[in-house]
């Protein structure tokens, strides 16, 4: 590491999205970065290091894309905050590096044009030279950069080309703060605004020399949110809106208007374009995929694609990981794994028990999931890289409309079947704040693959141990999907009905044209989220099997038998305190334990049962666990797993919010509480009134 | 370029694919709206339809666009120049 005495300059990376941008962050740092978070926001700040020709020291700041300084999701918020030097905790950069696609410089020049007006020095990187090239576009890059002020240096940020230069035009001593495309703002907008600014400068909002619009982009009437400013200076700057509405209506439209006017202009100078009349590979498949019959073809065959990869290509991987753990079979050899080696260290006692099952089996919890999240992120990567992503919402934006989402939506649902947490992160990308916090309040309804292994082990119980077709075990499993989906369709109506009304946002996003994936950024973008989830997920279920652990063990009774134990210990006491509740449903105290366990992580709930029926290795195999469940009876005889029981269990597993991770998750993106424990109280109490239903219904029927 | 044979005008969701049209107008709430011209959809701007289905996919300022179709309803157009 060099020394730190000259501070490096700080270089904000910008673009549009599908630039190119990450690619080429990617390229320039290498693996020196940092991803973290915003203070604030739950918006991901990746930070890297480069060094120039010269070996100074250079940090860079990849900013999410956005096609404005007028922000209107959190992610576009974060990108003008940093930009204006208004992000708490992050310096306002040195200087910006303006990412933009050279096939598609007419609208990428749209952001260029507002940052040229920040006052900081720029380069724009002209990425994507190769595909401009493909498309028999030529590009004036001299004339470029001497119509803007500012260096152009084309980039193919995948090949790793023009980094050398684009490095060299960074570190330039000279470059100094463009000019802005001159005569860009009407005469008339350009006096209302110094008027707006000389008003809040006086306020104390801004500094008097502020670029002319920072009041304006802080104020953008899309971003309800506002970070970071007072509601004070807020009413302050609504007051200055509101005046230059009046003195010069209608400015907005008309500063739009210029900016693409001018920018006309200058690739009028600049782009040679080919006729484009033919229609380019691109356009003939969107012919397919975004037809009204053969696009669902496609689209239902990519997600079975997908859905059965994450749960038969994932099945052998999660058996290794949990024998490495837990211990099991091995490639057919049974191993003790990581607690059966602990188990021949340490002798005897509660520091081994806290460890074995204890921590590694809350390790083991977490890991075993991470095949199926490893292909779920590898897959949206895939997409999100070859351009199908985007033609997916379009495809799902009608049927999302009908329960007044848009096809934003979609992509956290989706993620929310393999688990609610990144789900529930995805919807950062949600421009329209209703949308995003409706979404994240159904999300959780998608059966996440921890509800799996409870699904696995009640389902068979349906029906008797002789006669159990497996195409109604699948049929049943299916159905438990459809009705979460379904609940989720419904809640999200509802909602859009009673709590957060609204008119729907209509969808509208750029679709960037069908490419080869690059698998090495794909694979590096699913790495990232998969150790955030690790991240996320691992310390809340951790900490949690641990605590279960605890008041399994504690207090302690002399009785060698392990049932008796749990009896005995805080959970047992629990259960009992809980079965009134339970009893509806048709549970006793065991199951009200095993229902305990499960509120904080659902898998937890089979080796809950295992403890509390002292079958040994429950995790590994349900059926010596399920044979102990049917042969279990009330006090007066009645068997207690029964069918009324075991399919209001199922529907209560559908729909309880059973997830610590995922109520923390939406405590983090929400910015508090209330919206978590409405969403745990709508979604237990819906669970649970249908299992009492069922029960209630079904034990009438069978009577 | 900029006469317009009728100016009356009709959605672009009804456009067929294939024409090239000018926008003339934008009816819906002013966020919506805005946003539409930050994309590149203003006034006078030249949109070539390429795709009407379940949404409409459309080429302006040099870049593919996907609009839902209300809001390419939202968008009244000229009548189509085809080429």
């Amino acid at each position: 590491m060099p020394a730190a005495a000259d501070t490096p300059l700080v270089y904000a990376l910008v673009g549009n999205p599908n630039c190119g941008k990450s690619t080429l962050f990617n390229a320039l740092t290498g693996l020196r970065q940092k991803v973290g978070n915003y203070p604030g926001v739950t918006v991901e700040k990746k930070v890297g290091e480069c060094f120039s020709q010269h070996g100074r020291r250079m940090t860079l700041i990849d900013l999410p894309g956005s096609y404005s300084l007028n922000a209107r999701s959190p992610d576009e918020s974060v990108m003008r905050d940093v930009l204006l030097g208004r992000a708490p905790g992050t310096p306002r950069p040195d200087r910006v590096v303006c990412v933009v696609d050279a096939s598609n410089l007419e609208r990428h020049l749209y952001l260029v044009t507002q940052i040229m007006e920040l006052g900081l020095p720029v380069v724009v990187a002209l990425n994507m030279v190769d595909v401009a090239v493909s498309r028999q576009i030529r590009l004036d890059v001299a004339r470029l950069s001497e119509r803007l002020g500012v260096p152009v240096v084309p980039t193919q940020a995948s090949i790793k080309k023009g980094l050398i230069e684009l490095k060299l035009a960074m570190s330039r001593d000279d470059l100094a703060a463009p000019p802005g495309l001159p005569d860009l703002l009407p005469v008339p907008v350009r006096g209302g605004l110094l008027r707006s600014r000389e008003t809040l400068a006086e306020a104390g909002l801004v500094r008097s020399d502020a670029p002319l619009l920072e009041p304006l982009y802080l104020l953008s009437s899309h971003d309800p949110t506002h970070y970071g400013i007072a509601d004070q200076a807020l009413a302050r700057l609504t007051a200055v809106r509101e005046q230059l509405e009046r003195e010069v209506p209608g400015w907005e439209d008309r500063l739009v208007a210029a900016r693409y006017d001018a920018i006309a202009a200058l690739c009028a100078e600049v782009v040679r374009r080919p006729d484009e009349a033919r229609l380019s590979f691109t356009d003939r498949l969107d012919a397919i995929l975004l037809h009204r019959v053969w696009g669902w073809g496609a689209l239902l065959l990519v997600l079975a694609v997908i859905f059965t990869l994450i749960f038969k290509v994932a099945e052998a991987p999660m058996g290794w990981i949990e024998a490495a753990l837990n211990g099991g079979e091995l490639f057919g050899r049974p191993i003790g794994g990581l607690a059966g080696w602990v188990e021949g260290l340490m002798p005897d006692g509660d520091l081994r028990s806290l460890i074995i099952d204890g921590a590694i089996a809350g390790v083991a919890g977490v890991l075993v999931f991470l095949p199926q999240i490893l292909i779920l992120f590898f897959f949206i990567g895939l997409l999100e890289d070859t351009g199908y992503m985007a033609r997916l919402a379009f495809m799902m934006d009608r049927l999302m409309g009908k329960v007044g989402l848009n096809g934003r939506s979609f992509l956290p649902i989706l993620s929310s079947y393999a688990c609610a947490v990144p789900g529930v992160m995805a919807a950062r990308t949600i421009d329209s704040p209703k949308d995003r916090l409706i979404t994240i309040m159904v999300a959780p309804l998608a059966s996440c693959s921890a509800r799996l292994p409870v699904y696995a082990l009640l389902i068979p119980l349906l029906f008797p141990p002789e006669l159990m077709p497996s195409w109604g075990k699948a049929l049943i499993l299916l159905g438990l999907y459809a009705l979460g989906t379904l609940g989720a369709f419904f809640f999200a109506w509802l909602f859009n009905r009673t709590l957060m009304k609204g008119v729907p946002t209509p969808l509208i996003l750029e679709l960037p044209s069908y490419k080869a994936p690059a698998l090495a950024g794909v694979v590096r973008q699913m790495a990232d989220r998969a150790w955030m989830f690790v991240r996320r997920a691992g310390t809340v279920i951790l900490g949690l099997s641990i605590l279960l652990w605890a008041a399994l063990t504690y207090p302690k009774s002399d009785d060698p038998d392990p049932a008796r134990q749990v009896e005995h210990s805080l959970a047992g006491r629990l259960g009992h305190a809980f079965e009134p509740l339970v009893r509806p449903m048709g549970g006793d105290w065991r199951v009200a334990i095993g229902l305990i366990g499960a509120q904080g992580a659902r898998e937890v709930f089979n080796s809950q049962l295992g403890v509390i029926y002292a079958v040994e290795g429950a995790e590994e195999d349900e059926s010596p666990l399920r044979d102990r469940l049917r042969r279990e009876k009330h006090p007066d005889g009645r068997p207690v797993y029964s069918v009324p029981f075991c399919l209001g269990l199922l529907v209560y597993f559908v729909f309880a919010m059973q997830c610590l991770s995922t109520v923390a998750i939406v405590r983090r993106e929400t910015g508090g509480w209330k919206w978590p424990l409405f969403q745990f109280a709508y979604m237990t109490g819906t669970g649970y009134l249908l299992a009492v239903l069922i029960y209630q219904i079904g034990i009438r029927l069978s009577a | 370029m900029t006469t317009l044979s009728h100016s009356i005008g009709r959605p672009l969701a009804e456009t067929r694919p294939g024409s090239t049209v000018r926008v003339l107008r934008l009816e819906g709430q002013e966020p919506v709206c805005a946003r539409l011209r930050e994309m590149g959809f203003c006034e006078q701007a030249e949109v070539r339809v390429l795709n009407s289905n379940t949404s409409v996919v459309c080429q302006v300022c040099g870049s593919r666009v996907g609009l839902s179709r209300g809001l390419a309803a939202a968008i009244v157009v000229s009548a189509s120049e085809d080429r």
